[in-house]
Parts: structure tokens; C-alpha cells; sequence
């Protein structure tokens, strides 16, 4: 492997990591709590609700994320709605990252005791109450392990941004491997994901860790 | 004078009626104990009392504060001893913290746990846990207070130090219904007993009338079983 030349390819494809990383946290960041919202929709007992969430699950489940990726980019302005591509990304990732985010939070939430809430009920706690001081912390323990999969399967899905030519961290190695003839930049691309990949394990194993003081 | 009153209360699972119609006063100061083999109803009717249940029929009058305590603790396991303590004070009441956590000290010296202040519930025994349960439900200051089968999920030689702890209420004079398979308990503590079968109350009246010459031959046929002479005084 030539030194130099990965040396001198580096730098461009270290520029995607900055729209990587965008992508990344919009994505947590919207996706967590509209994922809270939608687990407490579904576990309210108004049917309509439960069945709008049960197909909105659905969907974004069933579906690939790229073919949603395309139809949020290209299929939609058929219906006169038109996004910048990496608006379209922001969009479909955090629908997609809610959908599974909602399925784990409801999975949390229900494998806490009901006696947990017969307590807060006899203490007088209401139910914003009794979700935000005892059932959602609680559940917050339950979830790490899987959320922690979601976290890392995310920076690798960003990677699919590069089929609508967003220049992140894939599509900048894509345009040197093509300019270059040469298929260094992959390489070059795997470690980048590795790196956050190694990151976002730790932070995980630091969360779980914290949660650890009680059983 | 009244502290709850229960008029006519109905209570179904599906097609099962487990309550078939309870009329039942509890005065201020009293400390009541109801009996009964599984599925009398008589846990049911707690749960009714502080609407953990919803009676599909009939009234339940009260307006104080009423606490309670569960077979299975239900700490808050992921808040230490005095957390689960001020939790509801704070929360609920909106008390200050300062004075939460001077309230909920004096508790835990009542119940004896002082030094497991910052323990968390999983660092506890099962009866330290019943103390603590005890201890949480007194910091919201309730006039009535709710016990469901407090020893019943506990190792024999834990049982002796919960009913320690509801016997100090008792002499306290809270007002008490407790759910119980503790006949000594009964016997010794309770002003009233209240005997449940197949959700009705089949009798009720002093210790001494109940437990010591029942007339009702279904009383007398529970009470001969549940006879143990090596049970916890």
C-alpha cells in the first residue's frame, strides 16, 4: 500500500465524515423521542392510535431504507413535495430509526413490572409521573443492549446516502476509487467506520455500566 | 367516626364475580384484619379501596389519604432507600427536599433501617425491603393504611420484624386494613376481623369472637386449617 497516495486521498474522504456525522445525530437525536412518543402511543388503549403506529411500523420496518431513501427523493415530488437530498435523508432516516426505536421502547417499557406502577398509582403519582420518574428510567436499562445495535447499524446505513450522491464518508471513496482507478479508498472507508463504530461501542459499554448499579 | 365506608361493591374477571357484594365500614383508629383462603376476594377488596381495582358496582366513600403496602415490596429499584422515600413527597405533595429527607429519616429510624439510607432494594432482605415499602407509603402521611399479605412473599424468620414494625403503627393508632395469613397477628393486633369467602363477607367481630369460637362451620374449617402452632408471634 502506497503511504503517499492514501495519505493525499485522506483528507476528501475525511470530508464526508462531517456530513456522516450529521446525518448520525439528526437522526438520534429526533428519532429517540418521537421513538418514546410513538412506544407511549402504542401502549395507549385508543385503538385507532395503536392501529395508525401498528402500520406506520409497519412500513418503515418492512420496507428497505434505501427504496425509501429513493422514494422520499424522487418519488415524492410526484405528489409535489420536493427535498434536497440530504433533507430527504434527514427525513426517511429519522422515520426509519423511529419505527425500530418505537418497537424497542415499547418492548422496555412493557417488561417493567406492574407492580412498579400499582406503587407511583398508591403513592399518587400520575402517569406523566409515574413514566418519566419510574418506568422510563427503569426501561432506559432494559433497552441499552439493543439500542446499542441500532446505534452502530445507523453509521453503517448512513453509507446508503451515497445513492443519492450526498458526499459522505462512501460516496467520496466511491468518486476516488473511480477517479483513481485504484481501490484504496475503500479501505480507507472501512477504517473510518470502524473508528465510530469502536466509538460508539464504548460510549455503550460506559452507559450500561453506569446503569449497573442496581439489578 | 367513619374513615372509609364500601357500599354494595361488585367486583368480575370475565365470568368470574370475585366480589358479590360488600358493605364494610372502617373508623378512624381502628386496625381491621381480613382472612380468608386465596381467591375470597379479600385482596381484591383492598385493591378496590384505593381504586388499583375499579368496583364495576357500588360506592367506596373516603376522602383521606390512604397508603399501602404490597406482598411483592415494589420498591423502586433503581432509587436507593431514602429516594424511594421522598420520591412521592416530593413529587406528588411537592414538599422541599430538605423537608422530605428530614421526614423520611425519622422514618427509617421507626423502621429500624437508619444505615440503609443509600442502600438500593436489590442490596436488601426481604423484610428490610416490607420496612422500607412500610416506611415509603408513611412519608405521603396517609390516615389509612392498606397492608396486602405483607409477610406472605417473605422466609419465616423475616416475618417476626414487618409485624414488629405494623405492630408500632397499630399502637400508634393508625388506621389499618390488613390482608393477612398471620392469625397470631390477627389475634393479638386486630380490633376487628373480618372473615371472606367466596367474595362475600361470611363474619366479622372482635378477635375473640372470630378466631377463638367461630360459629360459622366454613370459618371453623379455614381457621383449623391455618392452625399452626409454630407460627410467628
Amino acid at each position: 500500500m502506497d503511504v503517499g497516495y492514501i495519505t493525499s486521498i485522506l483528507g476528501f474522504i475525511l470530508q464526508g465524515t462531517g456530513i456522516t456525522l450529521k446525518v448520525y445525530v439528526v437522526t438520534i437525536v429526533c428519532s429517540i423521542p418521537l421513538g418514546i412518543l410513538f412506544a407511549l402511543g402504542k401502549l395507549c388503549p385508543f385503538p385507532p392510535l395503536q392501529y395508525l403506529l401498528a402500520g406506520y411500523t409497519w412500513l418503515f420496518r418492512g420496507t428497505p431504507l434505501l427504496l425509501q431513501l429513493f422514494f422520499a427523493y424522487y418519488g415524492l415530488p410526484v405528489f409535489g413535495i420536493e427535498f434536497q437530498p440530504l433533507t430527504a435523508a434527514y427525513v426517511t432516516f429519522v422515520l426509519n430509526y423511529a419505527s425500530y426505536f418505537t418497537e424497542i421502547f415499547r418492548g422496555g417499557i412493557q417488561s417493567i413490572d406492574e407492580g412498579q406502577y400499582e406503587a407511583a398509582k398508591a403513592l399518587g403519582m400520575n402517569y406523566a409521573q409515574t413514566m418519566r420518574r419510574i418506568i422510563l428510567p427503569q426501561a432506559t436499562k432494559v433497552i441499552l443492549p439493543p439500542m446499542g445495535n441500532e446505534a452502530i447499524n445507523l453509521i453503517k446505513d448512513t453509507a446508503l446516502c451515497a445513492a443519492l450522491s450526498i458526499p459522505e464518508i462512501l460516496r467520496n471513496a466511491k468518486v476516488t476509487v473511480a477517479r483513481d482507478f485504484s481501490i484504496e479508498a475503500y479501505f480507507v472507508a472501512a477504517v473510518v467506520y470502524l473508528v465510530f463504530t469502536f466509538v460508539i461501542i464504548r460510549v455503550f459499554r460506559e452507559l450500561e455500566k453506569r446503569y449497573s448499579y442496581y439489578s | 367516626m367513619e374513615i372509609i365506608k364500601i357500599e354494595n361493591i361488585h367486583k368480575r374477571f370475565g365470568d368470574l364475580e370475585v366480589l358479590k357484594g360488600i358493605d364494610f365500614v372502617a373508623n378512624k383508629g381502628e386496625v381491621i384484619t381480613i382472612i380468608g383462603s386465596s381467591g375470597s376476594g379479600k385482596s381484591t377488596l383492598l385493591r378496590c379501596m384505593n381504586h388499583l381495582e375499579k368496583a364495576d358496582q357500588g360506592k367506596i366513600h373516603c376522602d383521606c389519604r390512604i397508603g399501602m403496602v404490597f406482598q411483592n415490596f415494589n420498591l423502586f429499584p433503581h432509587k436507593s432507600v431514602i429516594e424511594n422515600l421522598i420520591e412521592a413527597p416530593v413529587i406528588v405533595k411537592k414538599m422541599p427536599k430538605i423537608k422530605a429527607l428530614e421526614i423520611s429519616m425519622d422514618l427509617l429510624a421507626k423502621v429500624g433501617l437508619t444505615d440503609k439510607r443509600d442502600a438500593y432494594p436489590c442490596q436488601l432482605s426481604g423484610g428490610q425491603k416490607q420496612r422500607v415499602a412500610i416506611a415509603r407509603a408513611l412519608a405521603m402521611e396517609p390516615e389509612l393504611m392498606l397492608f396486602d399479605e405483607p409477610t406472605s412473599a417473605l422466609d419465616p424468620q423475616l416475618i417476626g420484624e414487618v409485624l414488629q414494625v405494623m405492630k408500632k403503627l397499630a399502637e400508634e393508632h393508625m388506621t389499618m386494613i390488613v390482608v393477612t395469613h398471620e392469625m397470631n397477628f390477627a389475634r393479638e393486633v386486630s380490633d376487628r376481623v373480618i372473615y371472606m369467602d367466596q367474595g362475600v363477607i361470611v363474619a366479622e367481630g372482635p378477635p375473640s369472637e372470630i378466631l377463638v369460637d367461630p360459629r360459622d362451620p366454613g370459618l371453623r374449617r379455614f381457621l383449623n386449617l391455618t392452625a399452626d402452632p409454630s407460627a410467628t408471634k
